[in-house]
């Protein structure tokens, strides 16, 4: 029996025991470890705290040692990840800290310690070894995300090639002293040691005051640099010629690329390269057509034979210097032709030669002397202009009749004198006017509107649609009719008969106008003129003022028989 | 009054800016004389004189397209004119596209008027021809006389309207103005380029389209230019 009981208190004991465990499992486990316990002084640390189970999230705080003695901080970051195994949902987060040594030495990091609700978690101890010297090249992280996201590193200096980044673009010129005219090829590369997870987007401002031309750029190569290899790529290559003396600023270029899908786009800017362009010396010749080298020039004519219309001449300048920037030479007009040069003509590089190709066209028939053709150019070593001078050609030109009014001396091939401005230039000039034009046309569409308006009258069928009440009405005030009226009322009567029965557009008693509308009616002569006549004497009448009973007596009777002749004419 | 005034000044400028002009050119101060036309140009855009002088002093300071475009454009004022067609031929002769030049096909007149006066003119006549519809509404007119004018009417109506619709129809016309462009076989520079012109070939405008003209020449050639490389008339 006592066997049994021991027995007993040690399988508790042990159960115990695991349970603890396992609910100290449950709860937190926190370790530290450093990527190298042994570095250089100049090289970073870091240190990686690890805090993983099912209740990471009821720690109360993490306490850090005191490492400022011995190290700087130069980062921190936190990363944070979640799983599930068996069913059983683990967490876990990391917490990492860039350590920069400050002297050599061994150092021991003390352990980190984190308190939950109601324990207390601590790591080991860590021992770390700093060196004094310092490698020639040193790797700034072996993690992508502990590197800065911003690095400037463009044409590094002794300092900074100490510490060679693992990504870097750098930019040159050919030179950083021009002159005036000359060209300067601008490239950028980027080096990388470690493979991109993207393709790389570039942008860069335009130089400004000045012409580009995009070159191609080199494929990518392997290179060494301070020991190191590294992948070169050249993002960018152009030749830059600038408009004006002077410096001459070309701006950075900004690269964009993700190094890894954790550490998100990643951007990186070349240094902005100054450059100073010289004036040319003064005074310039005038046969200086921004030349600048050494230079020989050869002058071409094909054709001997006598032309009709047009000569050509070729120009071949030969030799060292900035052949493609240079405009061709100068072959002026004068009163015997024309020159004319060919907007295409390319260096041959090969050949270190460029050929500029003329037509003269003379202006008069004959023998046609080309005058000596000048080039002059920059020698830049001597900083002094030399003068190329060809010999004068001669061509015999044959111009056909039919080109000019007669093929005579210079003068009478010349353009006529200035015209006049006379009184019929004047007219053709107004009348040319398109501005009067659609003046014309909008008066002329304005007046057929008011013409059609007029025509077709619309009052005109609001009123014959009272028709059948003005008719009544009428026929009413004719029986009533007597010499008791006045005439404003005969007036008025008749007005109204007019407009009910027949076309009458106004609405005043008008001659014209009773007339048309009486004709129109089909009225009978005589009973139109009875109507002009009366309307005449009642205008007569009122104005006099005199009423005389007897012409009163014959204005009702005489209009009686005229609205009586209107009405049964017009009631139709 | 605002339209009296204005064509007031413009007499007074014109006949002052003349004077000093012709001096000038007198003088071969052309530069002067330039600003002078160009000024008298502004306020008369439509004096074939002023065109044809500012053409002349163009043309002694060697600018021979802008010369030519000007004489151009008092040529479409005064198709008829000698002296326009003069100068045109001496300046046609410096050109390299000699087959291109001598627009005539492309110029619509009528005993020396060109297409816009005749536009106005018949314009002119249908407002009179309106004017008098609305007033004989008003005023007695003698019957006979209201006949004939309504056939007069009737008769400018129908002229005018086709004199406007026929207008309608002409084409622009313009010149190259770069030294030596390509013509290709659409309006892009994909296309297919089919030959070159060079300054001051002539043409009439077929179609256009973005900034790409389609156009041709006098001996048929056709073909797609950008507008850049020529100037319109």
């Amino acid at each position: 029996m006592r066997m049994g009981g021991n027995m007993g208190i040690k399988c508790a004991w042990i159960i115990g025991l695991l349970i603890q465990m396992v609910m100290a499992e449950a709860l937190i486990d926190i370790s530290a470890s450093v990527n190298q316990n042994k570095v250089y002084k100049n090289q970073p640390i870091v240190l990686t705290l690890t805090v993983s189970g099912v209740d990471i999230d009821h720690y109360k705080e993490i306490n850090l040692p005191d490492v400022s003695a011995m190290f700087s901080i130069q980062s921190t970051s936190q990363s944070s990840s979640l799983s599930s195994i068996n069913g059983v949902v683990s967490r876990k987060k990391q917490f990492r800290y860039v350590l920069m040594p400050k002297k050599s030495g061994v150092f021991i990091i003390d352990p980190v310690t984190i308190q939950s609700k109601s324990d207390t978690f601590s790591t080991q101890p860590i021992r770390v070894v700093v060196r004094e010297e310092t490698t020639p090249s040193t790797q700034s992280a072996s993690k992508p995300n502990t590197i800065p996201p911003m690095r400037s590193a463009v044409q590094l200096s002794a300092k900074k090639k100490a510490q060679m980044p693992s990504v870097f673009l750098e930019a040159s010129v050919s030179t950083h002293n021009i002159l005036l005219g000359d060209t300067i090829t601008y490239s950028v590369k980027l080096y990388r040691r470690v493979s991109l997870w993207s393709s790389i987007t570039i942008d860069q401002e335009d130089v400004p005051n000045a012409w580009q031309d995009t070159l191609e750029t080199a494929p990518e190569r392997v290179v060494q640099k301070n020991n190191h290899r590294f992948y070169e790529l050249e993002l960018l290559r152009r030749r830059i010629q600038p408009l004006s003396a002077g410096e001459q600023m070309i701006p950075p270029l900004t690269a964009r690329f993700i190094m890894d899908p954790f550490s998100g786009e990643r951007q990186l800017a070349s240094l902005p390269i100054t450059i100073n362009v010289h004036a040319l010396p003064t005074p310039m010749p005038q046969a200086f057509t921004g030349a600048i080298g050494a230079f020989d020039m050869q002058v071409y004519t094909p054709n001997q034979t006598p032309v009709t219309d047009s000569f050509q001449l070729k120009i071949i300048i030969s030799g060292v210097g900035n052949l493609n920037q240079m405009r061709p030479p100068i072959i002026k007009d004068t009163t015997e032709f024309r020159a004319i040069v060919s907007p295409d003509s390319t260096a041959n590089i090969q050949s270190n030669t460029r050929a500029f190709d003329y037509i003269i066209i003379p202006k008069i028939s004959g023998e046609i002397t080309v005058p000596n053709v000048e080039f002059s150019y920059l020698d830049r070593h001597t900083m002094t202009y030399h003068t190329v001078t060809s010999n004068p050609i001669s061509f015999e030109s044959i111009i056909p009749p039919s080109a000019t009014i007669s093929s005579s001396p210079i003068v009478s091939n010349d353009i006529e004198y200035l015209m006049k401005n006379g009184w019929s230039v004047s007219i053709i000039s107004g009348l040319s006017s398109l501005q009067l034009r659609q003046y014309l046309i909008g008066f002329v569409l304005t007046g057929v509107t008011i013409w059609l308006i007029m025509v077709v009258n619309p009052w005109r069928l609001i009123r014959s649609s009272h028709t059948h009440v003005s008719k009544k009405t009428i026929q009413r005030d004719m029986a009533r009719l007597s010499d008791a009226w006045t005439i404003q009322q005969m007036e008025q009567l008749l007005l109204d008969t007019l407009m009910v029965y027949t076309n009458y557009p106004s609405s005043h008693l008008i001659s014209r106008e009773v007339l048309h509308a009486l004709q129109q009616a089909g009225v009978g002569d005589a009973i139109i003129s009875g109507a002009i006549q009366w309307l005449k004497s009642s205008q007569q009448a009122q104005f006099s003022n005199q009423q005389e009973s007897i012409n009163m007596h014959s204005a009702a009777d005489s209009l009686k028989r005229i609205l009586l002749a209107i009405t049964t004419k017009g009631a139709h | 009054m605002a339209i009296t005034k204005r064509f007031l000044l413009v007499l007074v400028v014109s006949s002052v800016t003349l004077g000093n002009g012709e001096q000038y050119y007198l003088n071969k101060q052309y530069d002067q004389a330039k600003s002078t036309y160009e000024l008298a140009l502004s306020n008369a855009p439509n004096n074939a004189a002023y065109h044809y002088n500012l053409a002349a002093v163009l043309y002694r300071q060697n600018q021979l397209i802008p010369a030519k475009i000007h004489f151009l454009e008092s040529q479409a004022l005064l198709p008829n004119n000698v002296n326009i067609h003069h100068n045109l031929s001496i300046i046609n002769a410096t050109f390299i596209d000699k087959n291109y030049a001598g627009h005539t096909p492309f110029n619509w007149h009528v005993f020396g008027l060109n297409a816009v006066v005749i536009q106005n003119i018949a314009l002119l006549l249908m407002s009179m021809g309106i004017l008098w519809l609305i007033l004989r509404r008003f005023i007695f007119i003698n019957p006979y006389l209201d006949r004939v004018g309504m056939l007069g009417v009737v008769i400018v109506s129908i002229i005018g309207g086709i004199v406007c619709i026929a207008s309608l129809q002409l084409n622009d016309y313009g010149v190259v103005t770069d030294q030596k462009v390509s013509v290709f076989s659409g309006p892009s520079k994909t296309q297919q380029p089919l030959f070159n012109v060079h300054e001051g070939a002539e043409f009439k405008v077929l179609d256009m389209a973005d900034h790409w003209l389609n156009i041709q020449f006098n001996n048929g050639l056709k073909g797609w230019v950008e507008t850049v490389s020529v100037h319109i008339l």
